[in-house]
């Protein structure tokens, strides 16, 4: 499929993830067979709209999914060799902080309350670290000062802090023991379009001095082009286009992600409407049959709804599931002004 | 306001109730609840037509004393012979008028006094709350007692004395219902078209600020009830012969070795119009409030 | 730190001054001439009227008020009308068996309430759960004095297990009294243990803790529960408050000589200013309770703590 070359620089590799959330007998499908794979110091987006399985996918990786309701049904998730999924709790709980760290949302509710920032930056290095408290704490003190904050404040509680600073804390936990791979559940929208782009600045630095692999979430194309090496367009709960920056921005593919650049507004060109995409994410306990996008495609033929895309490969990079681009479906879609 | 706007409002309430309805019926311990605590308060409405006060209630019957429950007594008789199903149906009417007048007296007062504090603010909001945190500070049934002390047992002093301790409660409750409500938009609606103070504090704020209110009401009721038994237990509430869940109790007490089944079915009716009060304020604030739910 | 000590200290004394005072002009409502109930209804008036004029009767009530309250400073709250001792000893004597009474109670609640409310969070919908909170449900739902008989019934007259009443045998007296007053409180501790760490169990930074790899049980004891006791130490306040109410019935049932049970006392013998004693001390009490619930609060909550570093 992919070129062997690469294959021994994967850090991560899901394989056919799906994520129910059962209760009472209704089924949320949040997350229907999603594979993806990352390579050492690389980043790879995860867009979509509120809904899509982003998070899902994500706390699947640290299998934090509140459960009971949620549970993974089935594939696979591979770390540096390591099946996570047969993981114990207790052997998930060292990976936790030390291989995988999280940054998440909103840093207004992140921190817990009662506990300096000094102590919870701590915590993390105590957990995976055999090292003395004093020695945590002075690690503690280095990463304040590495996210730009004074390392005279680890003694501050976060209410001391403002929203961006918090944020800064929450990297920090994130980053203290250099974990192989970083989440970041849209760690910006919470914040200020000022403070968003110090801490994406802050973010993309630190990656690459520790040559850490990250996965983004967010649904701001914006933050993607700047961040990301590699973007997957996730749409209930399936990813429908991968391709490597380049592909997805100058050679858009799925109608859903062409529904999603339209959507934004163009600085240039300021006349143009905006074309937002009809109608709305479908309900997830009750999926559409075929394309789960053919009831808001404009190009859907009466083949969408009753067969699933499969995966097509434009080039070695870039794949998309949409039925126009297989051989005799019959669906096409006429390009438009690109 | 205009006739769509007025039944876009109307519309909007119904829904919202029904809402509130659906969520509660739900609720299996609410409605248990609900069922328990209608009979209860029946039985007190229809006390004088299941059970004849006369020949029930007041006859003693010394061959009978203390008997133990039987088809003619199910609830077995007392020290005097009465029987003891007669006195816990008709023991009912004053727990439950006590409780509720307790309650709606001290709903007016603490509302009132709330509602100000809140809507007018600055200094007199300071000198009602400060007062009422002082009422606060002392213990409710410490204060009671010292009422009924004072005052001497009649049934508008036990409303008086039970009440009082409520008060704090429903003026912070209705105080800060209000000023999360008084710079709302239709607040300023109302103000800006000239509506007085008053009109738009019973209009306007109160509606909206029922939930909570209800949700105490329930609760309150419940601790009224207990009250007025914990003292009629103690001599201070309502005396023999008027039964009194709690004064039966009281008098119970003395025959426990003998007659045990005295001090049961009272104390049974008592825990019974709690637990469904309780259960009923659980429901309500579940239903009214499903950000709360557990 | 400690200039929030020093200021809840000087917030309490207006309180003090105001519960005192409620409580002053309420029994000073009580019908009946105090000097009339020390003479006996047969004195002749000039006593009467003598006996009026040395207890300051005839004074306004402000000038009444703040007599007492120099005395209560200098711990005189005057004489009993019925025996003529001192009030404030004899409260002082009656005051350990109220304190344990209402200590102990205090004790089994929290010890039993809240790794129930722990418990039954984490599991929550298991049968543990719901048997529990049923059972907290009943708890807050009967009567002390009722559960007081029905414990005597059981335990003294049917098992003969545990006295019924009185101080005779040491701290095993103390066990049902104690058991009495503790139900209601500690069942009231445990819901409210199991919904403020139900709520707390859902919040991001319990998530980012978890994400951090700390095992899962000290995410529950130093992440969770740290933050959802708050609500339950204020309800230990009000508890201790209510302990010392309830302690009033259940020393007149289980006949412990208590303070509780010299305030009945004096109500039945319309003996005001014993009355007033004990009314005052208990209330000093639960405000010194409340007291030490904000100091704790402080400690605990460093939002708190921030304002008055």
């Amino acid at each position: 499929m992919e070129k062997q070359a690469s294959e021994k620089n994967i850090v991560l590799e899901i394989e056919d993830l799906v994520v129910n959330y059962e209760t009472d007998g209704v089924v949320v499908h949040a997350v229907n067979g999603v594979s993806l794979r990352l390579e050492k110091g690389k980043t790879l987006a995860l867009v979509g709209e509120t809904g899509a399985g982003k998070t899902t996918t994500a706390l699947s990786i640290l299998q934090l999914i509140q459960d009971p309701p949620g549970k993974i049904r089935g594939g696979s998730i591979t770390m540096d060799g390591d099946a996570l999924l047969t993981f114990s709790e207790r052997q998930m709980e060292s990976i936790r902080g030390d291989k995988v760290s999280m940054i998440f949302q909103d840093p207004m509710t992140s921190l817990n309350p009662v506990l300096t920032v000094g102590q919870q930056i701590a915590e993390v290095i105590q957990i995976h670290q055999k090292v003395s408290k004093a020695e945590a704490e002075q690690k503690a003190r280095e990463m304040l000062e590495l996210v730009g904050i004074d390392g005279g404040r680890a003694g501050e509680y976060p209410h001391q802090f403002s929203g961006g600073m918090k944020q800064r804390v929450v990297i920090a936990i994130a980053l203290a023991c250099n974990p192989t791979l970083l989440i970041a559940d849209e760690p910006t929208t919470a914040l200020d379009v000022t403070i968003q782009a110090q801490v994406l600045e802050l973010m993309k630095e630190l990656r690459e001095k520790y040559q850490t692999s990250m996965i983004m979430i967010t649904h701001d194309l914006g933050i993607v082009a700047e961040t990301c090496d590699e973007v997957s367009i996730m749409y209930a709960g399936r990813i429908v286009e991968h391709g490597t920056l380049r592909d997805i921005f100058k050679e858009t593919r799925h109608p859903y992600t062409v529904g999603l650049f339209n959507s934004l507004p163009n600085i240039k060109r300021r006349q143009e409407m905006l074309k937002p995409i009809k109608g709305l994410m479908p309900d997830p306990s009750n999926l559409p049959t075929g394309c789960s996008f053919h009831p808001r495609c404009d190009y859907a033929q009466a083949i969408c709804s009753t067969r699933k895309p499969a995966q097509t490969f434009l080039s070695d990079t870039h794949f998309v599931e949409c039925l126009a681009y297989e051989s005799n479906t019959g669906v096409t879609i006429t390009k438009k002004e690109g | 306001m205009s006739e769509q706007a007025s039944a876009l409002k109307k519309y909007k309430k119904r829904s919202q109730m029904a809402e509130v309805w659906l969520r509660f019926r739900k609720n299996k311990a609410a409605i248990f609840g609900l069922i328990i605590f209608t009979c209860i308060l029946l039985v007190s409405i229809f006390a004088d037509v299941l059970v004849d006060y006369e020949t029930k209630v007041k006859q003693q019957d010394f061959m009978n004393r203390m008997a133990s429950p039987s088809w003619e007594h199910p609830f077995g008789t007392d020290e005097f012979g009465r029987d003891i199903l007669g006195r816990v149906v008709h023991g009912s009417r004053l727990s439950l008028a006590v409780g509720l007048g307790s309650v709606a007296f001290s709903l007016l007062l603490g509302g009132t006094l709330g509602a100000v504090a809140g809507y007018y603010g600055g200094r007199l909001d300071n000198l009602i709350m400060r007062i009422v945190d002082i009422f606060m500070a002392i213990p409710s049934t410490i204060m009671a007692i010292t009422i009924m002390a004072a005052l001497g047992a009649s049934t508008f002093n036990l409303m008086l004395a039970i009440g009082i301790s409520f008060i704090p409660t429903y003026a912070r409750i209705m105080r800060s219902s209000v000023i999360g409500l008084r710079n709302t938009e239709f607040v300023e609606a109302a103000k800006a078209i000239g509506a007085k103070n008053s009109t738009i504090i019973l209009t306007e704020i109160l509606p909206n600020c029922m939930a909570p209110i209800l949700v105490q009401i329930t609760m309150s009721f419940a601790f009224g009830v207990l009250n007025v038994s914990t003292l009629s237990f103690i001599g201070l509430g309502i005396s023999p012969p008027t039964p009194e869940w709690g004064n039966m109790l009281s008098t119970a007490r003395e025959y426990l070795r003998d007659a045990p089944h005295m001090c049961f079915f009272p104390g049974m009716a008592i825990a019974l119009t709690i637990l469904s009060l309780n259960l009923l304020g659980d429901g309500l604030r579940d239903a009214l409030d499903p950000k709360l739910k557990q | 730190m400690h200039k929030y000590i020093l200021k809840r200290l000087l917030m309490m004394i207006p309180v003090l001054i105001g519960i005192t005072f409620i409580i002053f002009v309420i029994l000073n409502m009580t019908p009946g001439d105090p000097a009339l109930i020390i003479l006996g209804s047969e004195a002749n008036d000039e006593t009467v009227a003598q006996l009026r004029d040395e207890l300051g009767l005839d004074d306004p009530l402000l000038l009444q008020y703040g007599r007492y309250m120099l005395g209560l400073v200098k711990g005189d709250l005057g004489q009993s009308y019925i025996n003529n001792r001192a009030i404030f000893p004899s409260i002082m004597e009656r005051l350990p068996i109220t304190l344990s009474l209402a200590l102990l109670a205090m004790l089994v609640s929290v010890v039993v309430a809240i790794p129930l409310g722990i418990i039954s969070a984490t599991k929550q919908y298991s049968f543990l759960d719901s048997t529990s909170m049923v059972l907290c449900l009943i708890g807050v739902s009967i009567p002390s004095f009722w559960l007081a008989l029905m414990l005597i019934l059981f335990f003294s007259v049917n098992l003969s297990l545990l006295p019924s009443g009185g101080l005779n045998n040491g701290i095993v007296s103390y066990i049902l009294p104690a058991v009495t007053l503790a139900t209601s409180g500690a069942a009231s501790m445990a819901r409210q243990t199991r919904s403020s760490m139900l709520e707390v169990i859902r919040q991001d930074y319990i998530r980012t803790a978890r994400a951090k790899g700390v095992r899962k049980n000290k995410v529950l004891i130093r992440h969770a529960l740290k933050n959802a006791i708050m609500p339950v130490i204020t309800l230990m306040g009000l508890t201790l408050g209510r302990n010392v109410g309830g302690a009033v019935v259940v020393e007149s049932i289980f006949t412990l000589p208590g303070t509780g049970r010299l305030l009945l006392e004096g109500i039945r013998s319309k003996d005001i200013p014993m009355v007033m004693g004990c009314v005052v001390v208990l209330s000093i009490l639960i405000s010194i309770a409340n007291l030490l619930v904000d100091i704790v609060y402080g400690f605990v909550d460093p939002r708190l703590k921030g304002e008055y570093r």
